[in-house]
């Protein structure tokens, strides 16, 4: 679906330079602090920003040349943007259903009547929950096959979150060669829904990895000096000096599990391993 | 040419934004009316005010990095500049018969019984101008942005006629005899008959002009 | 189709899932030729990724537990329930024996091992 390939682009000190690819039928999650360049990454995607290198393959052919019967078959959540919000739920029906040929007007309108958008207001007065609710409800209804989600669920609280990506899911589930590229800094959000995790820092992405396996084999190890000295480093991939000796990220928590019983081992959760991968030095 | 439309009807959508705007005018419009003076001063009021109103739009859709959003729409950026000369074009020929219909009431109870053919020609020549300064807003707008796009026509005209007066007084202090050639010139190509073909070939200069530079300035603008 | 994940033990979780279903189809919860949810509707339901579950699916398939028909979805197959049960039997004898090598180690008798079993065997009845 999409393929990025080494792109590049500076802002000043800030130097992007990127890999990745959200494959047919998947979930790809971008996860990153702020300022990692998560958005910069999307908006280089949606050509909002032109690139200093590299290529970018939307639907296999270069993303500057997609024509608008490809554009109608993406779907768009920006961070940061939609329409103005002096428009009120009705005008960006309206407005939706003009510029999109499938869109679904009723599924869109269930969707605000079941969340409680309030439909003749102004989305000026929409708390910030309310207009991420919205933003997304858009970018659902009309039969896209990509959706390229930008912080879609920023500004929700925990239930709200819980309710909207299990519309996702939902959506997911209606056809099976429907693709979705999400980024959230929260990394709850992708952890239970995205099938593979591409983890990015300074503008490189430093990990890309299943789900699965981050969520499976991927875990922290603690241990004193003595027992680290001792190990097997192979599998390791961070460590981080704490008071009782180190604690390291491996990817294979088993091996150590079985092989070194003294050793405490806890399965990472996303953030952790971030941390670890952030924080932590090479082994 | 679905984009287009969908462009056109997100910006009829903010009639509710300007309606206080329309009823000015039509107080103003009355006002008129009922003084009975000749309808030149209404007829300029509504056609440049008119020309304004798609910076208006661009500034509503700028507002909250709005642009953005409608540039990730199946919408190219050629298509949202043709869509903002269309609106605006649109809305000074509905100016434009606006200002027939008071001139044509106003000959009907009005004392004074303004000539219509030349209501005809003011609301002609007003709608040049508003061609002229929709051309500049939409491309100086989408340049440096509605807010400070605004201050900058306004400035930008101002230098203009300011230039014209200068040239004007330069000519008559040193060539006396050719300031007046020129300005019987200038006369002349906005004189009869031949007005209507000048002012179609001064638009559609200025409207071709403006709509590629927008076009490069929009095409080249990162989000 | 009732799973249950526990996201915090250390058995990876296509492995839960894969034991799971293995128990249904011992138990004739799934018969033969039951189709099993799609995959994105198991992964939505139980708030997971879809590979994962394809994982766990694919595991199944290998074992010839499971069918996968193109375009239609994964059936059980005709199950070998005595093969199934003879195969959990060697993996709950594996982890006795290593429990009790462990005992060894820490010195245990016979007599202890029978204590400690039935002890367990009480409390889970």
């Amino acid at each position: 679906m999409i393929k990025v390939n080494q792109i590049e682009k500076n802002y000043g000190k800030f130097h992007l330079n990127c890999t990745m690819e959200v494959p047919d039928g998947c979930v790809t999650g971008l996860i990153g602090e702020n300022g990692a360049g998560k958005s910069t990454v999307f908006k280089a995607i949606e050509n909002l920003i032109f690139l200093d290198g590299g290529s970018i393959e939307v639907f296999g052919k270069p993303h500057t040349e997609l024509n608008a019967k490809d554009r109608e078959q993406i779907a768009i959540v920006l961070s940061d943007a939609t329409f103005s919000n002096v428009y009120t739920i009705k005008d960006v029906a309206r407005i939706m259903g003009s510029v999109y040929p499938d869109f679904d007007k009723k599924k869109f309108m269930g969707l605000v009547e079941r969340f409680r958008l309030p439909k003749n207001q102004k989305v000026k007065e929409f708390s910030t929950g309310m207009k991420a609710k919205l933003k997304l409800f858009l970018a659902l209804c009309h039969k896209a096959r990509l959706l390229i989600l930008d912080e879609p669920t920023a500004g929700m609280d925990v239930v709200a979150r819980d309710e909207v990506l299990t519309l996702l899911r939902e959506y997911m589930e209606e056809d099976e060669h429907r693709s979705i590229l999400i980024s959230s800094h929260i990394s709850g959000d992708l952890e239970g829904f995205c099938d593979e995790i591409y983890m990015i820092h300074e503008g490189k992405i430093i990990l890309h990895e299943d789900t699965d396996q981050l969520l499976g084999t991927y875990g922290v190890l603690k241990m004193t000096e003595e027992q680290y000295r001792k190990i097997d480093h192979s599998h390791l991939l961070r460590r981080r000096k704490e008071i009782y000796g180190y604690s390291c990220l491996t990817d294979e928590i088993h091996y150590y599990a079985e092989n070194y019983p003294g050793i405490t081992v806890e399965k990472g959760s996303i953030d952790e391993i971030i941390m670890l991968m952030v924080k932590g030095e090479a082994v | 040419m679905k984009g287009i439309r969908g462009l056109l009807i997100k910006d009829l959508c903010l009639m509710g934004e300007i309606r206080k705007l329309l009823l000015i005018i039509l107080f103003v419009t009355a006002i008129f009316i009922f003084n009975g003076t000749s309808s030149t001063f209404l007829t300029g009021y509504i056609m440049i005010i008119i020309a304004f109103l798609v910076g208006m739009t661009i500034s509503y859709d700028e507002m909250n990095n709005g642009l953005a959003f409608l540039m990730t729409l199946p919408v190219t950026r050629r298509q949202y500049v043709a869509e903002k000369f269309i609106c605006g074009l649109l809305s000074l020929f509905l100016g434009f018969v606006y200002t027939m219909v008071v001139a044509v009431i106003q000959s009907m109870i009005g004392n004074s019984a303004p000539d219509l053919k030349e209501s005809i020609m003011t609301a002609v020549l007003f709608a040049v101008i508003g061609v002229i300064v929709l051309s500049f807003s939409i491309a100086i707008d989408l340049k440096f942005g509605a807010e400070k796009g605004r201050v900058m026509l306004l400035l930008g005209f101002m230098v203009i006629f300011f230039l014209f007066y200068m040239g004007v007084a330069f000519l008559e202090r040193n060539f006396p005899e050719k300031k007046e050639a020129f300005l019987q010139w200038f006369n002349t190509i906005f004189e009869g008959s031949k007005i209507y073909p000048v002012c179609a070939v001064i638009c559609a200069v200025v409207l071709l002009l403006s709509f590629f530079a927008s076009c490069r300035i929009l095409e080249k603008k990162e989000f | 189709m009732n799973i249950i994940i526990n996201s915090s033990s250390m058995i990876p979780i296509y492995e839960q899932i894969v034991d799971q279903i293995k128990g249904m189809i011992l138990n004739s919860t799934l018969k033969e030729n039951d189709i099993l949810p799609s995959v994105r509707s198991l992964s939505k339901d139980l708030k997971i990724s879809a590979l994962t579950v394809k994982k766990a699916y694919d595991c199944l398939e290998q074992e010839g537990l499971t069918v996968t028909i193109h375009g239609k979805g994964t059936f059980v197959a005709v199950a070998n329930r005595e093969l199934m049960r003879e195969e959990q039997r060697k993996e709950v004898e594996a982890d006795f024996e290593l429990a009790i090598q462990k005992g060894r180690r820490f010195g245990m008798q016979e007599q202890e091992f029978r204590e400690i079993l039935e002890l367990i065997l009480e409390d889970r009845l």
